[in-house]
């Protein structure tokens, strides 16, 4: 591990957990995980999670004062819980999860169960995926995800690079189990994101080449059977192909409300041109053209507001996210460590390109947040565990 | 596992995640940059709603101010479509069936509202979805009062007060003033995309004919504008204040017509057509036209049948559509047809026959045949003829080889002014032999005669400023060969499928030239007879008439645009001016003048007036009975600065003398007195055309053309 570092030696007597206590000897200890906290991946999400604050604001406020601080203000509190949290979880040695990951990864699992039961579980929009918890929602499958990774990381640290058939085997149920619950809420797009992401991890954890290849044959085959056979509902296929046929005739209603979506999401980020019209000052974001434009098309009102320097400059600092999380997996001083930020870095990287991209219409639509800016707690939340999880593994690359 | 290979592909996965970064960057490129104002246009379009108040017309004055056309409001009920759209099916139906009933209450039966109309209405393109479509007009201050305080009965309708024109003095002047009417498809397709302040929407008013039409550009007004900014459900959100912008009133028009002189020439034609009547008589039609010769601005211009613009207000019914034509129309809503299936036609009520009626000018064109002599050199002024009452054209008993004077009367040794004065037909036809007797030796052009005839503006439009003005027509051997070989092309048979027998048929002959001296065979409104007569009063300057004065802005003294005297050519008259102007002098006052008997009792001492008699032929009918005659007459002052001429044709009204002449005193008369001065037109500007006949009975109505 870490021989980027090589010059760097290692402080005498180290032991593979030497600081119990993390701020006991923090000031002499060179090794300490607090001098080796991501100070530029904190900013990063700092900025990241303010600047969707002030997005879902605008999409929220009402075209006219007095406007309307209440989503503001769900936002705010939960930036604050989700930041007091990643703060926990970046505190917490993500080794010990190496001892715990069935009990989490099970836990996830047992939720997705109790969510398909109705009466425990609640329905929304087709989607049987949510608790409701007085006046909040939790999402399981958001928190599956993150799961589902730990699960993964935690397994195939255990096989330490060995893999045989029968390994592999075991590291694709860990996946399959939360993605077929997940898939009979239907979630179709949390599952998209997991099969990624499982791919990821199946990759780096060094699953050879010939069986990854048969894995994509198989992949490629079930999506075009799911989509011929019928399993899916119409609303689904419309969501999932609309894309495709832009320029066409619409055929089928479903199809017209989506390409109604697709059109104003277009529509919305093209007329922003090079600067925006102006933060609060899109007419399209204003007056409420895109549905569902606070949480699964922000990314329209950042491009309406502020133009191609905005919504670029915002990819960007995405992109240095993903960068610092890549950059820990490469830095991490464990195979546990590595494969979870693998995991977390494709989860960013397939729902920041899914979602941005069915904004602009070159992917599908699908139920997708935009990871730090979409309105939703679960979401959120996940998402800052996961960054916490990530400077965790950052901090104890020496320790 | 902590291997190259984990890393080699921990390698792959960034760079698979730079490319999916480049490719969300490359897509929001092309959409903001690429096709980014498109994008814009098409939000701007969707999410703003830009509401148009039309802007009240500009007035039209007469020369001193009295005010001809004005603004009136008029109630509306209209149904707003946004909330009409939100009730259901049920309540919709019940809705425009209340509204139906509502607004029959009191109509007569053939003119009751339906349901079926307020459906059709309320789908029809032209109305824009955002300003509630009108479904009635006009309707009283009780049925405002009722449908106010019915309101829960009547969801979606509104009741609105709007501008529109309004008559103070009803049909004076009507073919001057035109009216307004809806943009129909074609005007609209040609005005959609005009630049400008005054852009045209579907559903709006332009003038359609008279000064309305002509100066369309500056009665109408500037339109007012709002900009909604819409969600999408078409709600209105707010409204962008800096977009707005306020109606304007159009500018106000000042005509040259002086409506006292205008409702005195209606009355005196009018009156004389009613005297006129008899049992041969057509149905009544004439013009009358008043000039001021030393600036071409027009007095006054009636026209006869007229029609009541106010009745145009609001929509033409088919009915008085088809009353306008001159057609009347039968239970099933058709035109009544004779015994050959043809549509009976009367004359036309919106034609304005002093610039668009093309009528013989007869005796009254012998100023132009005089002229053009003159030019030509085939006669001196001082040279006398002999009238023995015909002019042998050729040898033989040929049908016209003798041509006759009015009468077959014979008046002597005469020169040019007696030959005016008298009306002498012979001096005339003795012209036109010459003229084309010698263009056959080669000594004058074919077309000698009329080169010189247009000079007095004969043959083109005057290029007054007003829309549908007929040139009139001088014909030619040009013209007349053109004719008859359109007509061959057209149908060979006509000319029993021989070229010869077209082109013989198209030769011009000596006849047609002594027709022509005499304003027979030729064309000419009574505005372009009024403006070649008004060159010889002012001594030779042919101007451009004008009915418009002034323009200025909106109820304000503030001038856009004053219309200085516009000058076609002068004309040399050299010293047979004094003949032409002692022979018309002679017409009206020395005895055996034509019109010296109409004229008994004018102040002729203190006003002196001259004036030419003319009398047309218009062929036969149907049963080869001669139909009576055109009567023409103009008339001019020679004192008072020269500033008064009218002219005058009354159509199957009989000698120049008999109608037009009676006519031409009655208009003049009131100027020469001063009575005018102190004259105010009643409002309403109704006109008892009997009575006015009765009062006239005293002025004589004999003497020739």
């Amino acid at each position: 591990m870490a021989t980027s570092y090589g010059t760097r030696t290692r402080p005498v007597g180290a032991t593979r957990h030497p600081v119990r206590r993390p701020m006991a000897n923090f000031g002499r200890n060179p090794a300490s995980p607090f001098r080796h906290i991501d100070v530029v991946l904190v900013a990063c999400v700092g900025v990241a999670v303010l600047f969707g604050a002030l997005m879902v604001y605008s999409t929220t406020r009402g075209p006219t004062a007095p406007y309307d601080t209440s989503y503001l203000k769900r936002v705010i509190m939960f930036a604050v819980i989700g930041g007091v949290v990643m703060g926990g979880v970046a505190l917490f040695d993500y080794r010990k999860l190496r001892d715990y990951w069935p009990f989490i990864y099970g836990g996830s699992v047992l939720l997705l169960l109790l969510v398909l039961i109705p009466g425990i579980g609640s329905r929304s929009k087709g989607t049987q995926g949510w608790f409701q918890l007085g006046p909040f929602q939790l999402q399981p499958s958001e928190m599956a995800k993150l799961g589902m990774i730990i699960g993964f990381a935690g397994l195939a640290s255990q096989f330490r690079g060995d893999l045989d058939n029968t390994r592999v085997a075991m590291l694709l149920g860990i996946c399959g189990a939360p993605m077929f619950l997940v898939l009979l809420q239907p979630d179709l797009g949390t599952t998209l994101v997991s099969v990624a992401v499982a791919f990821a991890l199946l990759l780096v954890a060094g699953v050879p080449s010939r069986i990854l290849g048969v894995l994509a044959l198989a992949a490629v085959l079930l999506t075009t059977l799911v989509l011929t056979s019928g399993v899916l509902k119409e609303y689904q296929v419309a969501r999932l192909t609309t894309y495709t046929r832009q320029d066409q005739a619409i055929t089928t209603e479903e199809e017209a409300r989506v390409r109604y979506n697709l059109d104003q999401s277009k529509l919305t980020i093209g007329s922003g041109g090079t600067f925006g019209k102006g933060l609060f000052n899109g007419p399209q974001t204003r007056n409420g053209y895109v549905p569902e434009q606070r949480t699964d098309f922000i990314f329209t009102a950042v491009g309406e507001q502020l133009g191609l320097v905005g919504a670029g400059a915002l990819l960007g600092l995405l992109a240095v996210i993903v960068w610092r999380v890549w950059r820990t997996a490469q830095l991490a001083r464990d195979d546990f460590g590595m494969l979870l930020c693998t995991g977390i870095m494709v989860m960013l990287v397939v729902q920041i390109f899914e979602n941005v991209g069915m904004t602009m219409g070159i992917m599908p639509i699908t139920g997708i947040p935009l990871p730090f800016l979409s309105y939703g707690g679960s979401a959120l939340l996940t998402t800052l565990i996961s960054m916490g999880l990530v400077l965790s593994v950052h901090m104890r690359r020496f320790s | 596992m902590t291997s190259d290979r984990s890393r080699h592909r921990l390698g792959l996965l960034a760079i698979t995640a730079l490319s999916l970064f480049g490719a969300l960057f490359a897509r929001l490129w092309f959409l903001q940059i690429v096709e980014g104002s498109t994008l814009d246009e098409q939000v701007t379009s969707n999410s703003q709603q830009v509401v148009i108040t039309p802007g009240p017309r500009g007035r039209i004055l007469d020369r001193n101010g009295i005010v001809l056309v004005e603004n009136r409001e008029t109630i509306v009920v209209a149904v707003d479509l946004r909330a009409y759209n939100d009730l259901d099916r049920t309540e919709q139906k019940a809705v425009l069936a209340r509204l139906a009933s509502a607004l029959s209450r009191g109509r007569p039966p053939e003119d009751k509202v339906t349901a079926r109309f307020l459906d059709a209405r309320l789908g029809d393109e032209r109305f824009s979805r955002f300003r509630p479509i009108p479904v009635a007009e006009d309707i009283t201050v009780e049925q405002e009062i009722y449908f106010r305080e019915q309101a829960a009965r009547f969801p979606s309708v509104v009741v609105e007060r709007q501008m529109v024109r309004s008559y103070p003095y009803g049909q004076l002047a009507a073919h001057v003033l035109g009216y307004v009417g809806a943009l129909s498809e074609d005007e609209y397709a040609a005005r959609k995309d005009l630049a400008g302040p005054k852009p045209y929407e579907k559903t709006d008013e332009i003038g359609k004919s008279g000064v309305e039409r002509q100066y369309e550009e500056y009665l109408r007004g500037t339109p007012g504008r709002q900009v909604f900014e819409v969600d999408r459900l078409g709600r209105v959100v707010r409204e962008l204040t800096s977009q707005r912008r306020e109606p304007q009133q159009g500018d106000d028009l000042y005509l040259a017509i002086d409506a006292r002189v205008q409702y005195k020439a209606e009355q005196a034609l009018q009156g004389r057509l009613a005297a006129a009547q008899g049992r041969r008589t057509p149905a009544a039609a004439g013009a009358l036209v008043v000039l001021d010769p030393t600036n071409g601005q027009v007095r006054a211009m009636a026209s006869y049948p007229t029609y009541d613009p106010a009745d145009l207000v609001g929509g033409i019914s088919q009915e008085l559509w088809a009353d306008l034509q001159g057609q009347t129309l039968d239970e099933d809503g058709k035109p009544v047809t004779d015994e050959d299936g043809k549509v009976v036609e009367g004359p036309s009520k919106l034609l304005n026959r002093a610039t668009a009626g093309g009528y013989p000018p007869a005796s009254t064109f012998k100023l132009a045949s005089g002229y053009a002599a003159l030019k030509l050199g085939l006669i001196d002024p001082a040279q006398y003829v002999q009238d023995p009452g015909y002019w042998r054209l050729c040898e033989g008993d040929g049908p016209g080889c003798l041509k006759r004077n009015a009468g077959s009367q014979a008046h002597g040794s005469v020169d040019l002014q007696t030959a005016l004065t008298v009306s002498s037909d012979v001096y005339f036809y003795r012209i036109g032999d010459m003229s084309w007797t010698q263009a056959k030796n080669g000594a004058l052009p074919e077309d000698g005669m009329q080169q010189h005839i247009e000079e007095l503006g004969y043959g083109a439009k005057t290029g007054i400023d007003l829309p549908a003005e007929s040139p009139g027509q001088v014909p030619t051997p040009k013209s007349e060969a053109a004719i008859a070989a359109k007509l061959f092309e057209q149908d060979p048979g006509y000319y029993d499928n021989d070229p010869e027998v077209a082109k013989d048929a198209g030769r011009w002959r000596t006849g047609y030239s002594a027709d022509l001296a005499i304003g027979q065979k030729v064309t000419a409104t009574p505005l372009q007879t009024a403006n070649a007569y008004a060159a010889l009063a002012n001594g030779g300057t042919l101007y451009r008439p004008r009915v418009v004065d002034r323009i200025t802005k909106a109820n304000s003294p503030t001038l856009i645009k004053s219309f200085a005297p516009e000058v076609i050519r002068q004309i040399d008259w050299g010293p047979a001016r004094s003949s032409f102007l002692a022979g018309f002098a002679g017409a009206v006052g020395t005895p055996g003048g034509t019109a010296f008997r109409t004229f008994q009792g004018f102040p002729l001492d203190t006003w002196p007036v001259a004036g030419k008699t003319g009398t047309a032929q218009t062929g036969k009918d149907k049963l080869g009975n001669q139909r009576p005659e055109n009567s023409l007459f103009v008339g001019f002052s020679l004192g008072d600065g020269g500033t008064w001429l009218a002219s005058a044709m009354l159509e199957g009204a009989g000698a120049g003398a008999n109608a037009a002449a009676p006519a031409v005193r009655l208009t003049l008369e009131p100027i020469a007195t001063g009575e005018i001065d102190a004259f105010k037109v009643p409002k309403g500007a109704s006109i008892d055309a009997e009575a006015v006949a009765e009062q006239s009975s005293a002025i004589s109505t004999e003497g020739s053309d």
